[in-house]
């Protein structure tokens, strides 16, 4: 009875784990970028806002002088307008559903991972795909 | 059913390691099906490590005391819910339900986030059932709680052996707050393992923004919240249990869970840092490490007697294999963080030293000393122990709590100047002046009270800054409070209370942490009370009179009485404040006739000014009267008041925020200008 | 004569005691604190509560016997050391090796000061001039409207 009981159990387990393994659908999940440069982008835009807000009542809370206020907001505000132009640039390079699907290829074909772009003005490794740098926004050759 | 445990068990290590290389082999091979085979491998280790406990709760319910573990922690006359407690009760079953906590979480973990995050995911499988393997691993072969009583018969044969009845569990976890507190302190310790496999995971895959902070943001509050609570439901038992009058002695098991919380609040805090500047990337890589780790050290702390010797760690058999557990994932973590340090470098620079951003850089250090100094006397004993002589090491040494005392004290009053500083200064750069203007009032009025206190007669030097930080500190929580919803109600025409409610709805984690802050001052006040706590200690017989200040203890009876599995000795006695009746107490001694053991019930009158707190120490040598020991604690309930409050504002941090209204939009704006102007004219 | 200022002085000395207990109590509980009890509960010697000790008792009784032959804590505490080894101090003596146990939290402590401090200008210096020579290259004010859109879209997420 209680090996009768176990033979289930351990059964009933087995076939969940192996179940994948037959199965025919390729999602290519394996493949999915999470973060591509412009996720990051827009990540990076949504923190920038964030801060800008908090930046706002903060000084409405009386944490800052006028004068530092209006120095930071500036500052954030040419943040903002570095990382919306970056975002720009990625979007009208590329239509951006080529550009994951591209991403998705070429992860899928080699094993090797992607040569990465050198940027020419940082030296910072970008992903190949890129047409700007992610980490100076300076535009990537080939 | 101890073999359905122990297949269950085995199948568990098995599926757990199946799930780790699939994971693995699947992310190198790109292969989604071995992937997705893995992730149902980890949730299959799920319902083995599940199958074990509800086998070893079925053996406890039905007495099956050919179990040794059954027979060495219950008996037949322990009510159902303590037989149930009593699973988690020793080391067998404590470290078999660590696993099993594991294991649920991973299974919601890998439910949750599977489809959200799917490149860290499989990393984040293998690094949860790394650990999973290895307590189902200890608990098949090293601490198996289905091993079955054997004895050596004369002539060397081995043979069952089935005792009548249990030990019993010991009477002191036989609380209602024994029964949850390891659940929840468990809970806590093995929630840690989300964010920390996800910190790993986002090493591992590269995928180095801040995904998986704000992935498991909320698991890393809830498993502190749970740490917190269960560390208070700690303090509280030992108060109400263990009858030498207070609730935290520092030992090694308090500290034990003490040191992962330390690092975690620090943690809570940096990531702050990251979310909004993008720096310390490393550092808050460092502190998830650490605070796994701890948490594993902490149990192994706790399981193995480490502490109480070096010679007890080398007879208990888990130590050497926690031990080796702990550094093959320290070692790891670190060497996969400095291979991957070129990811992780930072986005911003510094605009200022006085900043919000500097100060949660000494936030975190001096949580991080005060971890230390934690760590460093709980194993001093052992380091000066196992010290060569020619050091002046060899010797047994005590590190208590006048130690503990002494080091951490001060570093706690200097983290309540940071928690009351902290929120005053603006990101980036806070301008002297706005900083003094909001430093001046609250830290005036706090050095009034103090001055005015001072002449009231507090002399006792840390407990008098003590005060004066917790009012400073929850001075400028109110001036955060009042200043944001000013702010909010002049633009949005709520009145006081409602922009107070909104603005905290609005956002949570900023105002929920304030509201921890406050608990946090609390809970710190009703500690420094503790410096002035005084007892007594007098032989009653019926109608004799204890005195203790304002407090007068009468005797009026002495009642012995069999309960199911204990005998009880129950005093009542009436207790006059000012010589008016206020109330009756009974403080009880009780004798545990299957473990032979007595524990002491503790009497309570707790008011907001200082609790009376009455033991019934045991029969005075004549026979007739009894000797009770009564100790004046003030301030006591201001530590569980605090925890509540504590308790509450990580609740409210965890809320997702209320979103605003939609916003009036530009030419919404221009519409209402419009209007405006139409009316006035 | 001689007998019965005798008995005066014994009457007066019995009197005195419970006094003289009273006021030696907060003293007593004060050295007892930083002592361990050695009955193998470890718990402080004044909150050793087990029943029938058979260790708190004479422990105490010596402290307070102690104390009445005039010695301050610093030499009771030593006194009882030599006699039950350095375990029954709650804190180890800070001498010796042990003296690191007093020091290390507060090295820690101020290696980490150091480490803070030594970061925290490494990021403050680290070229803020960069920065600000990226943006003046592009017009801030292109973007104006658009922040000021994305500002008023923008809900903080949960």
């Amino acid at each position: 009875m209680i090996y009768l009981f176990c033979g289930l159990f351990g059964g009933a387990v087995l076939v969940a784990i192996c179940k994948p393994l037959f199965s025919q659908d390729d999602t290519l999940e394996s493949a999915i970028i999470e973060e591509t440069a412009w996720d990051l982008l827009q990540r990076k835009k949504e923190i920038i806002l964030g801060n800008i807000q908090d930046l706002d009542f903060e000084h409405k809370c009386g944490k800052l002088s006028d004068e530092d206020y209006q120095k930071i907001r500036g500052e954030m505000a040419g943040e903002v307008s570095l990382v919306l132009e970056e975002i720009d640039g990625i979007e009208s390079s590329q239509d951006l559903d080529a550009l994951i699907r591209h991403e998705v290829s070429v992860r899928k074909s080699g094993s090797h991972e992607p040569e990465p772009a050198l940027c020419p003005s940082c030296g910072e490794k970008n992903i190949a795909t890129s047409k700007f740098c992610a980490e100076c926004g300076a535009k990537l050759i080939g | 059913m101890a073999q359905v445990g122990q297949f269950a068990l085995a199948m568990a290590v098995v599926v757990a390691a199946y799930s780790i290389v699939a994971s693995l082999l699947g992310i190198r091979l790109k292969s989604d099906k071995l992937i997705a085979s893995g992730r149902n491998a980890a949730i299959g280790t799920f319902a083995c490590v599940t199958m074990a406990m509800v086998s070893l709760g079925y053996l406890f319910l039905v007495d099956d005391f050919s179990i040794n573990y059954i027979a060495e922690h219950s008996n037949r006359d322990l009510p159902v819910y303590f037989k149930i407690s009593a699973v988690w009760g020793g080391q067998e079953g404590s470290l078999l339900f660590w696993g099993w906590l594991l294991t649920v979480y991973s299974a919601l973990v890998i439910v949750q986030n599977w489809r959200k995050h799917t490149a860290m995911m499989p990393y984040v499988t293998a690094v949860l059932m790394s650990s999973a393997v290895f307590f189902a691993g200890m608990n098949l072969f090293v601490v198996n709680p289905f091993n079955q009583i054997v004895v050596l018969q004369p002539g060397g044969v081995n043979a069952l052996f089935v005792p009548p009845d249990g030990a019993g569990l010991n009477p002191l976890l036989q609380y209602i707050l024994m029964v949850i507190h390891p659940p929840i302190l468990y809970l806590g310790f093995v929630g840690f393992a989300v964010p920390f496999a996800f910190a790993i995971a986002a090493m591992a895959s590269r995928q180095m923004g801040d995904t998986w902070i704000r992935t498991t943001r909320r698991w890393t509050m809830v498993a502190w919240f749970f740490l917190g609570v269960g560390i208070l439901l700690g303090g509280k038992w030992a108060y109400v249990e263990l009858g030498w009058g207070g609730f935290w002695a520092w030992d090694p098991v308090e500290n034990a869970s003490l040191m992962p919380w330390l690092i975690a609040t620090a943690f809570l805090h940096s990531v702050m840092v990251q979310e909004k500047k993008g720096m310390m990337k490393v550092w808050n890589m460092v502190l998830i490490i650490l605070t796994y780790i701890m948490c594993i050290f902490g149990t192994f702390l706790t399981r193995s007697g480490l502490v109480s010797s070096v010679h007890a760690f080398a007879q208990s058999p888990i130590g050497g294999y926690f031990l080796a557990f702990i550094v093959i994932g320290l070692s790891g973590s670190l060497y996969l963080l400095l291979d991957r340090l070129n990811y992780l470098k930072s986005d911003n620079q510094m605009e200022s030293l006085v900043s919000r951003e500097s100060s949660f850089m000494f936030n975190n250090l001096i949580l991080l000393a005060s971890c230390f100094a934690v760590f460093w006397g709980t194993i001093f004993p052992v380091i000066s122990e196992a010290a060569p002589e020619w050091m002046g090491g060899g010797v047994k040494v005590t590190v208590g709590p006048p130690f503990f005392n002494r080091v951490n004290v001060p570093i706690a009053i200097f983290l309540m100047f940071l928690t009351g500083v902290g929120p005053l200064l603006a990101w980036r750069k806070a301008s002297t002046n706005s900083l003094k203007r909001n430093f001046l009032w609250p830290a005036g009025i706090a050095l009034a009270a103090g001055v005015v206190l001072f002449f009231q007669g507090v002399d006792h030097f840390y407990a008098w800054l003590a005060v004066v930080m917790s009012i400073f500190v929850s001075l400028t929580i109110a001036r955060e409070f009042y200043k944001g919803a000013r702010a909010r109600s002049v633009g949005s025409g709520e009145n006081f209370v409602e922009a107070v409610v909104n603005l905290t709805l609005r956002n949570t984690r900023r105002y929920g942490g304030y509201i921890v802050h406050f608990g946090f001052v609390l809970l710190f006040l009703g500690w420094s009370g503790q410096a002035f706590t005084t007892d007594t200690q007098a032989e009653a017989g019926i109608g004799d009179t204890i005195t203790m200040r304002q407090y007068t203890l009468r005797m009026d009876r002495l009642a012995v009485e069999e309960v199911q599995n204990y005998t009880s000795t129950k005093a009542t006695i009436s207790l006059f404040e000012n010589g008016e009746k206020v109330g009756v107490l009974y403080p009880e001694r009780r004798f545990y006739s299957s473990s032979g053991q007595p524990t002491t019930e503790v009497a309570i009158w707790s008011t907001i000014k200082e609790d009376l707190y009455v033991v019934f120490a045991g029969p005075a040598p004549d026979g007739k009267k009894a000797i009770m020991q009564v100790y004046l604690n003030p301030l006591v309930a201001w530590v569980w008041i605090g925890g509540i409050i504590l308790g509450l504002g990580t609740l409210i941090a965890m809320l997702p925020n209320k979103k605003s209204a939609p916003r009036t939009s530009q030419a919404s704006r221009v519409e209402e200008k419009i209007e405006v102007e139409q009316h006035t004219t | 004569m001689n007998n019965t200022r005798r008995n005066l002085l014994l009457a007066l000395l019995v009197l005195a005691a419970p006094f003289a207990l009273a006021a030696d109590r907060e003293r007593i509980k004060e050295i007892t604190s930083n002592m361990i009890c050695m009955c193998g509960c470890n718990q402080l010697l004044g909150a050793c509560n087990h029943l029938n000790c058979p260790t708190r008792g004479p422990m105490t009784d010596e402290v307070a016997k102690m104390l009445d032959e005039g010695k301050t804590q610093e030499q009771i505490l030593p006194a009882f050391a030599d006699k039950y080894g350095l375990r029954v101090l709650a804190a180890p003596p800070a001498s010796g090796f042990n003296l690191s146990a007093w020091i290390m939290p507060f090295v820690a402590l101020a290696i980490g000061f150091i480490a803070v401090g030594y970061v925290a200008r490494r990021w403050k210096s680290r070229s803020p001039e960069q920065a600000a020579e990226a943006q003046s290259e592009i017009d801030t004010s292109k973007y104006h409207k658009r922040l000021q859109d994305e500002l008023d879209n923008y809900t903080p997420e949960d």
